[in-house]
């Protein structure tokens, strides 16, 4: 398969969604809660995200019922060196792949994954 | 500032510590409240099913459950508080510790690699203010010291 590419018509304030398990949301001490780095990982470095404005939050919470939604932008997802890539999948265009930049080290996509955790903001 | 002087600040000593790095058996009559807690939360964690989180991801694996519960019982002392617990995908298990401006997360893989992530602070844009790596050698012992820097803040 070839590289992914960065979607440049995915706009930079353009909406992605991910499902974290409630586990993996971490509660700080003012209350407020984010996801954690490890919902932000994936084992081959794609980790799925949808478009909030080609998807249905409904049926997305749906197919995730032991999650929460973490919301953050494109912008957010390149400024922690990613490319958003689309990757449709059967009755489903709006999903997206968040995948490292080629050539980063394992070390800064975690590092990565942690930022982009801190940047996205959790649905009630 | 240089890398190294950031995480190089004074340590606390430890306080009427439950543990020892040093010990080969843990007297849980003696660990700090939360280390029951703890212990029991990573326990519940074999209960997820295959596909826990929607993508996929296998059952936590015992392995890695065993390994993580053993690290709290043998770095756990007066003080510390509770981590946060969470399923890791691949089967491994992780625990978060904040304390103030600083943070630990250690994943415990089904290998028995640990790998570890430290933050010093909130600007999390600055490189230099995290650090990551795995845990190679007695990651007990290697735990406690990063558990003790953690503390430091306090």
């Amino acid at each position: 398969m070839p590289p992914r590419q960065d979607d440049l018509t995915i706009a930079d304030d353009a909406v992605l969604w991910r499902a974290v398990h409630k586990l993996q949301i971490y509660r700080e001490d003012d209350g407020s809660e984010r996801a954690q780095k490890w919902a932000f990982e994936s084992e081959d470095n794609e980790v799925s995200a949808w478009i909030a404005a080609e998807a249905d939050l409904e049926r997305v919470r749906a197919r995730f019922p032991e999650s929460r939604i973490a919301e953050f932008t494109a912008a957010q997802a390149r400024e922690c060196r990613n490319i958003v890539s689309r990757d449709p999948v059967e009755d489903d265009p709006s999903h997206v792949v968040i995948c490292p930049v080629p050539g980063k080290s394992n070390s800064q996509i975690k590092k990565d994954a942690r930022r982009l955790a801190q940047k996205a903001h959790l649905l009630p | 500032m240089s890398s190294a002087s950031v995480w190089d600040r004074p340590t606390p000593r430890l306080q009427g510590p439950a543990q020892s790095q040093w010990s080969k058996v843990t007297s849980l009559s003696t660990a700090a409240p939360w280390v029951l807690n703890a212990l029991d939360s990573i326990e519940d964690l074999a209960r997820l099913p295959h596909n826990w989180d929607g993508y996929g991801s296998p059952r936590i694996d015992p392995k890695a459950i065993a390994a993580a519960r053993r690290f709290v019982a043998n770095v756990a002392f007066d003080g510390l508080p509770l981590p946060h617990i969470a399923p890791v995908l691949g089967g491994s298990v992780g625990l978060h510790w904040r304390c103030g401006d600083r943070e630990l997360e250690f994943t415990f893989h089904p290998n028995g690699e640990v790998e570890f992530l430290r933050v010093l602070g909130a600007d999390l844009d600055r490189d230099e203010n995290m650090e990551t790596g795995t845990l190679r050698h007695e990651p007990d012992t290697a735990g406690l010291k990063f558990l003790l820097w953690m503390m430091g803040s306090r």
